[in-house]
């Protein structure tokens, strides 16, 4: 897919915002997605614009996980999916035959809902997505986009010294910046969240949405949260999903405060979810 | 009715309740006692039995290749070559072979064929062995003569390994048997191991945009590395014991050599062979000592295995498969 990445991550992130008409960088169109033969995404079409938290909410089962995982394509490897309708990213189908999936997740990484760093050292974790995708070889540059990437996630001060202990020995909060940090060591240019913070305490909630705050410089985020409070703290804009189908989306305080469907509204007031 | 429950729950706490659970704990221990007791009587039999031979020649029983029970020379060595040489073919030839497949079957062959595929694993280990055995003499020695062992004379000749006459029943004819024999244990366990990690670390891998290969190479293999090691030393214990198929065809000669082509002896085999022969007290207490050596080997190998699971689960955080 490398031809469906003219330009270097790189230089992408250090120039400015680009002009409205490329605005979108993920644009769903009809999707449609099933399991078996249980359809679980309706039609869904949104865009998702350069530099912006893009919230999904909706109440459990609503299909948004789902929805978040085709957008790098995590659903491949389930038996049994069917995905139809396209997603583009800058403009070009990530479900086109030919496409490289590969390529696809170095430039759209993805946090999951439980932290799952590997089994091995935090140094090794960070490293991981480095070695496999040939970056940074030399033992001087690794170590440097190692520091980094956990300084980027705010993680540094407390493992500096202990770079190469377990991962698993991290605090549950740490886990999930240490998997942070591991994403953001091959630079993608658009993180997926899924559900970050949803085991995680009031205080390492906290530090993962200031986290996700100081990431929108460089990064688009697209966050599923069933937590509304933090939608509406940390989102630009923010699409309700119910049922496996988009009810509405729009700007996260517009949404929350005049939303204009009554699913929406009863949503958001807890009648129910 | 609360009146009732707390009543029985006080009934459970008399003592002659509390003096069940004392009995049933000591039977516990008594019977948890068993196997070290075993395995401590064992090794004192063995220790006791072979005191004559242990006496005599000391730690020259493990380095003499003399094996004359006429005139009561007894040396070791050429068994304890014999299984160690064994051993390791089986080991070089099982393990890749097991871990690829456990791989394949876990992560790449298609559902319907995981199953069958798995269960005919399965019953490679419950073919008697006796029956590998026949098939060794009959089938795989002949054609390691005929085809193999000069093929490989002709091509890697250069290695003292693949030199000398081609016996076709040797080192490598038993090497083979050992490797069909303990490839469904490592194959067994290590699938399991394998489809025991967790599918986040899978995720985890893709979504930093790993191929399939970086997932399992990267992550899977290593996150159950001690289990896979754990049915690696177990498929050595059954190498290093296995007796009947290997003296089928090991050709039951007390040689030692540098040619995998050439017929040899091991620990198991020589007991199996001479016991009915040992007449004299020297020649009973010689296969005693064999015996110790297997013993004290195979035991040496758990214990190593353990330590290395043991050392890998702290470099994991303990929580590796």
């Amino acid at each position: 897919m490398s031809d469906l990445h003219p330009t270097p991550a790189l230089a992408r992130a250090a120039a400015p915002a680009p002009p409205a008409a490329s605005a979108n960088v993920l644009e769903a169109r009809h999707v449609n997605f099933f399991y078996g033969a249980n359809q679980v995404l309706f039609d869904i079409s949104l865009e998702i614009r350069h530099g912006e938290i893009f919230a999904l909410i909706g109440p459990s089962g609503c299909g948004k996980s789902t929805f978040l995982r085709t957008l790098n394509r995590m659903n491949d490897t389930i038996p049994e999916a069917r995905f139809e309708g396209s997603v583009l990213l800058d403009g070009e189908d990530i479900y086109a035959p030919g496409a490289d999936v590969i390529s696809l997740r170095r430039r759209v990484g993805m946090i999951f809902q439980r932290s799952n760093p590997f089994p091995f050292s935090v140094r090794d974790n960070v490293a991981f997505g480095l070695r496999v995708n040939g970056l940074a070889r030399g033992h001087g540059e690794r170590e440097a986009v190692i520091e980094r990437s956990l300084r980027a996630a705010g993680l540094w001060d407390e493992v500096r010294d202990r770079l190469d202990a377990p991962a698993l020995s991290l605090s549950g909060g740490q886990q999930q910046r240490l998997c942070i940090a591991r994403a953001l060591a091959i630079e993608p240019e658009i993180l997926l969240m899924d559900e970050p913070a949803s085991a995680l305490d009031p205080i390492a909630t906290g530090r993962i949405e200031e986290l996700a705050l100081e990431l929108k410089q460089r990064y688009t985020i697209v966050i599923v949260t069933h937590n509304l409070q933090q939608a509406a703290r940390i989102s630009d804009r923010t699409a309700f999903f119910l049922s496996g189908r988009l009810i509405e989306v729009g700007r996260t305080q517009q949404l929350f405060t005049t939303p204009a469907r009554k699913e929406t509204e009863d949503y958001i007031t807890g009648r129910f979810g | 009715m609360s009146r009732l429950v707390r009543d029985a729950s006080r009934r459970a706490a008399t003592p002659r309740r509390r003096f069940g659970d004392a009995v049933f704990a000591w039977i516990a221990r008594a019977l948890a006692a068993v196997a070290p007791l075993l395995i401590v009587g064992i090794g004192w039999q063995l220790v006791r039995g072979s005191a004559l031979t242990r006496h005599a020649f000391g730690w020259r029983f493990l380095s003499s290749s003399a094996w004359d029970p006429v005139f009561s020379h007894f040396g070791a060595w050429p068994f304890l070559f014999g299984t160690l040489v064994t051993t390791a073919v089986a080991l070089i030839l099982a393990v890749p072979l097991s871990i690829a497949v456990a791989i394949f079957l876990v992560e790449q062959a298609p559902f319907w064929l995981r199953g069958p595929v798995g269960y005919l694993v399965e019953l490679l280990a419950a073919v008697p062995s006796v029956v590998y055995g026949l098939w060794g003499i009959f089938v795989l020695a002949p054609w390691l003569q005929r085809n193999a062992e000069p093929w490989l004379a002709a091509r890697l000749g250069w290695l003292p390994l693949f030199r000398g006459p081609a016996y076709g029943v040797g080192f490598l004819a038993a090497g083979l048997i050992l490797a069909v024999m303990i490839a469904p244990y490592i194959i067994g366990i290590s699938r399991e191991v394998i489809a025991a990690v967790p599918r986040a670390y899978r995720d985890g891998a893709y979504a930093l945009a790993a191929t399939h290969w970086d997932a399992i190479w990267g992550v899977v293999l290593p996150a159950a590395r001690t289990g896979i090691w754990g049915g690696v030393m177990l498929g050595m214990g059954r190498a290093l014991g296995e007796t009947m198929a290997v003296t089928m065809v090991i050709g039951n000669r007390p040689a030692v050599s540098a040619s995998l082509f050439a017929p040899g002896y091991t620990l198991a085999s020589v007991i199996a062979n001479e016991f009915t022969e040992a007449t004299t007290a020297m020649y009973v207490s010689a296969l005693l000592e064999i015996g110790l050596v297997l013993f004290a080997i195979t035991l040496l190998v758990n214990i190593v295995a353990r330590v290395m699971v043991w050392r890998a689960e702290r470099r994991w955080g303990g929580r590796a498969a």
